[in-house]
C-alpha cells in the first residue's frame, strides 16, 4: 500500500502554513538583524557581519555572567524539578498514601498560574520584614533561617530557583505518574521474588522504563530554562546588581536601550544553544531506543 | 475494480472538500467575530461617535484617574469616547516604537519627553502632529514647551511641573531627637546615626525598583555643574570623560558608607519604591527622597502627617544646589491618526482653565502644574524654601546618554551596596554605556 | 483493624508537607483578598477582621473583568481548536510516513521550539496580512507560536498507536480522511486533551502578544486587565489579591474538570517520546 495515499502530505499544510508565515519567517528575519547595526535611533540598517557576536565575547561587559547564569539556571532547575517530580510521583503512587488525588491536584496547581502573578506574590512573601516566610520562621522560633531572600547575593538566585521548582515540579510529577502507571507490576513482582531491594528495583526497573518520559521532560525543561524570563524579571529583575540576570533579561534591556541588533544577537545565540543541546539530547535518546 | 477505485477517489475528493470547507467555516466564523466588531466601529464613526485611542504607560497618567474622569466629561459633552490603553512601564517605550514604525500607534500617546531624548523616542517630525499654532501652547510654561519642542515646533502638551527632589523628613521624629535638617554630609551622617540609635530607620531606600537608588547621584548633577562650570557641555561634547568627575565618585562613596552604616535599614534591598508612603506614613522611617508634594500627598491616608513633613536639600557631597528635572510625561497626537481633529479638540478641552484647575484639585499627587495661570497648592513655607535655593538642571536631563541608562546605574548602585562593585567601577560602567549609546546614535563627538 | 505502619505515617506526612508548601502561598493570597487595605500590607495567615466582599465588587467594576474574561476565552478557546486541528493532522502524517521529506518537515517545525520571536519582524508580517488589531489575527498568531511544541508532543503519542489499525481500516475501504477522523482521532484523544489544556493555560496566561497586536482595550484579555490593575493599585494588596483570585479561577476550574485527563491522558503524550 502506498504510504502516500493513506498518509497524504497535504495534511501537513495547515500547521506548516501558520508556522512558516507567523513564526518561522519573523524568527529568521529577526536572526538576520543580528548581522546588522539596527537600532532605535536611525532609520538605516547596515550590514556589520559578525561584529555583534564578537562584542558579546570580547567586549568588557556582563554578557559572560548572563550566559553563565542561564546555563546554571537551566541545569539546576531541570535537575531539581526532575528529581523532585520523580520523588513526588513515587510517593503519590504508593498504596500507603490516603487521598492521592487531592495531593496530586494540589501539587500540580501552580502550573496553571501565570508567572506574572507568581512573581508578584512571591516578591511579597519573600520580603524580609513584611513577608510571610520570614514572619513564619520567626514565629516558630527559627529566626536563624530567616534571610533576605531576594536581596542577598547568596540567596537571590537560590530563591528564584526555589520558586521555579515550586511551580514546575508538579508537571514532571504528573507525567512521571502516568509513566509509572504504564509499567507492568509483573516486573516488580518478579524482582521481589529475586529479593531485590527498593533501591535496586528503582535503579534497574523504574528508571530505565521511565527513560523516554524523563528525556521528554528534560527537553521541555531545558528549552524552558534557557528561555526563562518572566520569573526572573518579576522576582528580581536580574538583581541584586546583575547577580540573577539571564540572557533573556539582557535581551530585554538591550531592546529598551534601543540597541535592537544586540538584543537579537543575544536571542539568536540562545537559539543556537537550545538547538544544539536539544539535538544532542534527542540523539542520545534515539540511540538508547535502538539499543533496546 | 476500476469502478471501485473511482468511487474511492470520489469519496476522497469529497473528504478533501469537506475538510477544506470545515476549515473555511472555522476561519470564516472567526473572522466574522472579528470583522463584525470592526464594522461596528465604522458605523460608530459614521454616526459621529468617534473613539480616540489613548496609549500610555502606567506612570504616564496620574494614578488617581483624573485624566480618565476628564475624558468622561469630554465624552458627555461631545460624544467622543476616549479609550485608555495602559501598558506596563517597562514595556512602553519599546512597544510604542514598534507601533510607531508600523503605523499602528494609538491616536494619542503619552511618553516621557525631554529635549535630549524627544527625537530618538518618537521622531516627532514624522510621527506627530505639530501643535505650534494652538492657543493653549502659549499658556504653557517655557520649560515645559522646551521639553516637547523639536526643530522650533511644539509637538506635545503636558501638565506636570518640574520634578524636584528633596529629603522629606518627619518633623516629629526630628523634634523628639532634637535634630535639625542637615546641610553638609557630616551633619547628615550624625543626624542619621542619632535616628538609628533611637531604633528608627533613618532613610527609606528601595533598590527593587532599580531607579530609586540612582536618584541622589543624578539629581545632584546641578551641583557638579556649579563646581565645574561648563561641565555639562564638556561631557556632551565628549571633551571630558564622565568617570573623571571626582564629585560623583565622592557622592557614590558616601552613599555606600550610608549603606554600610545601616542607615537604609534592613529591608532596602527588597523594598519597592511605592512602599515609601506606608513606611514613612507609619513612622518606620524618618526620611525619604521625594518631591516637595510628598507631605500633602500622604496626609490623606495618614492625617497625623499633615504639617509634619519638612524638606531639605540632598546633602551628599555637601551639595547646596537644587536639581531641577523639567522632563515629564507629555501627550502627543499621532499624525497618521484618522481622528486628528477630535484629538486636537480633546487637547483644547484638557487645556481649558477650569479643567486645569479641576485636574490640580482632584489629583493628590500633583500640587502644581506647568501652567502659570494655576496657583500651586504648596504651603507658603515650602514655596519660600524652594525660592531661596540655587537651582540647576539635573544630570539625566543636562547630560546626554544618562537617562537611557538610569536603571542600569541603579542596578550598579545596588551591586555596590551588596559589595559586588566599587564606586570607581560604577563610574567606569557609566562612561562605557555612554560611549555605546553615542556609537549607536552615531554621535560625531565620539567618533 | 489493620495496623498502620510507621512508614505509612511518615509517607503521608511527607505528602502533606509537599501539598502544604504549594497550598500556603495560595491560601495567603485568598485570605488577603478579603482584608481591608491596612491589614493587607502584611500578607500572612491571619483571618481578616471583617470579611470584605466589596473588594471583589471593586475589582470586577474597575478591572473590566467581564469583557476581558470573554476575550480571553475566545482567544484561548479558538486557538486551541485551531492548534489541535492542524497539528493532529500534521503529526499523524509525519509520524506515519517517514520519507525524507517528512523527516525534514518534522524537524523544520519542531525547530520552532527553540526559535526566538522577533516582535518587530512579526509586526511587519502581521501588518502586511492585515492581521493587526483583529481577533482572528491574534488567534492565528497564538496557533503559530504553539504549533512546534504541540507537534512534538502529538508526534510522540501517535507513534504508540499501532500501524496495523491503519491497514485494517484501509482494507475496509476507508479513505485517508476517514481513517484519520474516524479511527486515529478517537485513539489519540488523551494527547489531544493534554495538548489542548496545556496550550489553553499558556495562552490564557500570556500578556505580551495582545499588547503589541491589539490597539483596542475592549479586545484585551484578562491578563492585561490585571496588569493595568497592578499599576493603579500597587499599594492595595487586598484588591490585587482579589484580582489574582478572579483571574486564576477560570483556569483552576478547567484544571479541576480536566484533571482526569491531565493525570491520565495528557501525560500519556509524554510517556512514549
Amino acid at each position: 500500500m502506498a504510504a502516500k495515499k493513506i498518509y497524504p502530505t497535504w495534511f501537513v499544510t495547515g500547521a506548516l502554513l501558520f508556522y512558516v508565515v507567523l513564526f518561522f519567517l519573523p524568527g529568521i528575519m529577526g536572526i538576520g538583524y543580528s548581522f546588522t547595526d539596527w537600532n532605535a535611533y536611525s532609520p538605516e540598517v547596515n550590514f556589520v557581519g559578525l561584529e555583534n557576536y564578537k562584542n558579546i565575547f570580547y567586549a568588557n561587559s556582563n554578557y559572560g555572567t548572563f550566559i553563565k547564569n542561564t546555563f546554571v539556571f537551566t541545569l539546576v532547575s531541570s535537575i531539581s524539578k526532575t528529581t523532585l517530580g520523580i520523588a513526588l510521583a513515587m510517593l503519590l503512587t504508593s498504596k500507603k498514601i490516603w487521598g492521592k488525588n487531592v495531593h496530586r491536584m494540589l501539587i500540580f496547581l501552580p502550573q496553571v498560574m501565570s508567572f506574572l502573578i507568581i512573581g508578584l506574590v512571591f516578591k511579597n512573601l519573600f520580603h524580609p520584614s513584611r513577608g510571610f516566610i520570614n514572619i513564619t520562621l520567626n514565629a516558630i522560633g527559627f529566626d536563624f533561617l530567616a534571610q533576605n531572600w531576594l536581596g542577598d547575593l547568596d540567596f537571590a538566585f537560590k530563591s528564584v530557583l526555589a520558586v521555579d521548582a515550586w511551580k514546575g515540579s508538579g508537571y514532571v510529577m504528573m507525567v512521571v505518574i502516568a509513566g509509572l502507571n504504564a509499567i507492568s507490576p509483573t516486573y516488580y513482582e518478579a524482582a521481589s521474588i529475586d529479593g531485590a531491594s527498593f533501591i535496586e528495583k528503582f535503579k534497574y526497573i523504574t528508571l530505565p522504563l521511565l527513560k523516554p518520559v524523563i528525556m521528554n521532560v528534560t527537553v521541555l525543561n531545558i528549552t524552558y530554562g534557557f528561555r526563562v524570563f518572566d520569573l526572573v524579571y518579576s522576582l528580581t529583575n536580574g538583581g541584586p546588581g546583575n547577580a540573577t540576570g539571564v540572557i533573556n533579561t539582557a535581551v530585554y534591556s538591550e531592546f529598551s536601550k534601543g540597541n535592537y541588533a544586540m538584543g537579537t544577537t543575544l536571542s539568536s545565540l540562545l537559539f543556537i544553544f537550545i538547538m544544539s543541546i536539544s539535538y544532542f539530547i534527542l540523539k542520545v535518546m534515539n540511540r538508547g531506543e535502538v539499543e533496546q | 475494480m476500476k469502478k471501485n477505485k473511482q468511487v474511492l477517489k470520489k469519496s476522497k475528493l469529497l473528504q478533501k472538500a469537506a475538510i477544506c470547507m470545515a476549515a473555511a467555516i472555522a476561519i470564516g466564523s472567526l473572522s466574522g467575530c472579528g470583522s463584525s466588531q470592526g464594522e461596528e466601529n465604522v458605523k460608530d464613526a459614521e454616526a459621529k461617535r468617534v473613539t480616540l485611542t489613548f496609549g500610555s504607560h502606567q506612570s504616564g497618567l496620574p494614578s488617581c484617574g483624573v485624566v480618565q474622569e476628564l475624558a468622561k466629561q469630554y465624552e458627555e459633552k461631545t460624544g467622543v469616547k476616549v479609550d485608555f490603553q495602559i501598558s506596563p512601564d517597562a514595556q512602553w517605550r519599546d512597544l510604542l516604537k514598534v507601533k510607531l514604525d508600523s503605523g499602528e500607534a494609538p491616536d494619542i500617546f503619552c511618553v516621557d519627553a525631554d529635549p535630549l531624548s524627544l527625537y530618538a523616542r518618537i521622531r516627532p517630525d514624522e510621527n506627530v502632529v505639530d501643535l505650534s499654532g494652538e492657543e493653549f501652547v502659549g499658556r504653557m510654561a517655557d520649560y515645559a514647551k522646551e521639553c516637547v519642542t523639536y526643530d522650533g515646533k511644539v509637538y506635545g502638551i503636558r501638565f506636570a511641573e518640574p520634578k524636584l527632589n528633596f529629603y522629606n523628613y518627619n518633623k516629629k521624629i526630628f523634634a523628639e531627637l532634637n535634630l535639625k535638617p542637615p546641610t553638609t554630609y557630616e551633619e547628615f551622617k550624625e543626624v542619621c546615626q542619632t535616628i538609628k540609635d533611637a531604633g528608627i530607620t533613618p532613610i527609606f531606600e528601595a533598590t527593587q525598583s532599580a531607579w530609586h537608588q540612582a536618584v541622589p547621584l543624578c539629581v545632584t548633577g546641578g551641583y557638579y555643574e556649579r563646581l565645574e562650570p561648563g561641565l555639562y557641555d564638556a561631557l556632551n561634547n565628549n571633551e571630558k570623560d564622565i568617570k573623571d568627575v571626582d564629585m560623583m565618585v565622592t557622592v557614590l562613596e558616601q552613599m555606600n558608607e550610608f549603606a554600610e552604616l545601616g542607615f537604609y535599614g534592613e529591608d532596602y534591598l527588597s523594598n519597592t519604591a511605592e512602599s515609601d508612603k506606608t513606611e514613612f506614613g507609619e513612622g518606620r522611617v524618618a526620611m525619604t527622597i521625594a518631591s516637595q508634594g510628598f507631605g500633602s500627598s500622604i496626609a490623606e491616608n495618614y492625617p497625623e502627617m499633615e504639617g509634619n513633613v519638612g524638606i531639605f536639600l540632598i546633602p551628599f557631597g555637601d551639595s547646596n544646589v537644587l536639581g531641577i528635572n523639567a522632563s515629564s510625561a507629555a501627550y502627543f497626537i499621532n499624525s497618521k491618526s484618522e481622528h486628528v481633529e477630535e484629538a486636537l479638540e480633546f487637547f483644547r478641552f484638557l487645556a481649558q482653565p477650569d479643567n486645569l484647575q479641576y485636574r490640580q484639585d482632584n489629583n493628590p499627587e500633583e500640587m502644581g502644574l506647568c501652567w502659570p495661570e494655576i496657583t500651586p497648592e504648596y504651603p507658603a513655607e515650602i514655596n519660600e524654601y524652594i525660592n531661596s535655593l540655587d537651582a540647576e538642571t539635573v544630570l539625566q536631563v543636562g547630560v546626554k546618554y544618562i537617562d537611557p541608562q538610569f536603571m542600569d546605574i541603579g542596578k550598579d548602585i545596588e551591586a555596590m551596596y551588596t559589595g559586588a562593585m566599587t564606586p570607581e567601577q560604577i563610574m567606569e560602567n557609566i562612561s562605557q554605556r555612554r560611549a555605546e549609546q553615542a556609537k549607536l546614535q552615531k554621535d560625531e563627538a565620539w567618533e | 483493624m489493620k495496623k498502620i505502619k510507621p512508614s505509612a505515617i511518615f509517607m503521608n506526612l511527607a505528602a502533606w508537607v509537599a501539598s502544604l508548601t504549594v497550598l500556603l502561598p495560595m491560601l495567603v493570597v485568598l485570605l488577603n483578598s478579603f482584608k481591608s487595605q491596612k491589614e493587607s500590607v502584611i500578607m500572612d495567615l491571619s483571618l481578616p477582621k471583617k470579611i470584605m466582599f466589596e473588594n471583589y465588587a471593586v475589582v470586577i467594576e474597575r478591572g473590566k473583568l467581564f469583557t476581558s474574561f470573554l476575550n480571553s476565552t475566545v482567544y484561548a478557546g479558538f486557538s486551541v481548536i485551531l492548534i489541535v486541528f492542524v497539528v493532529s493532522a500534521a503529526s499523524y502524517v509525519l509520524s506515519r510516513n517517514r520519507s525524507s521529506l517528512h523527516k525534514v518537515l518534522y524537524y523544520f517545525i519542531v525547530l520552532g521550539i527553540a526559535m526566538p520571536l522577533n516582535n518587530v519582524a512579526l509586526m511587519k508580517i502581521m501588518k502586511g496580512l492585515s492581521l493587526v488589531n483583529t481577533r482572528y489575527g491574534l488567534i492565528f498568531l497564538y496557533a503559530a507560536i504553539n504549533i512546534p511544541l504541540a507537534l512534538f508532543l502529538m508526534f510522540g503519542f501517535i507513534e504508540t498507536v499501532p500501524r496495523e489499525i491503519d491497514e485494517a481500516a484501509v482494507i475496509d475501504g476507508a479513505s485517508a480522511g476517514q481513517l484519520f477522523i474516524r479511527v486515529i482521532l478517537p485513539l489519540i484523544k488523551p494527547v489531544i486533551v493534554t495538548v489542548g489544556i496545556l496550550n489553553f493555560m499558556s495562552i490564557w496566561n500570556d500578556f505580551s502578544m495582545p499588547l503589541y497586536f491589539m490597539n483596542n482595550s475592549d479586545k484585551w484579555p484578562m491578563t492585561l486587565a490585571v496588569y493595568n490593575f497592578f499599576g493603579q493599585f500597587e499599594q492595595s494588596w487586598n484588591l490585587v489579591s482579589a484580582d489574582i483570585v478572579l483571574t486564576a479561577f477560570p483556569v483552576l476550574i478547567i484544571f479541576i474538570f480536566g484533571q482526569k485527563y491531565i493525570v491520565g491522558g495528557v501525560s500519556a503524550g509524554a510517556v512514549k517520546g
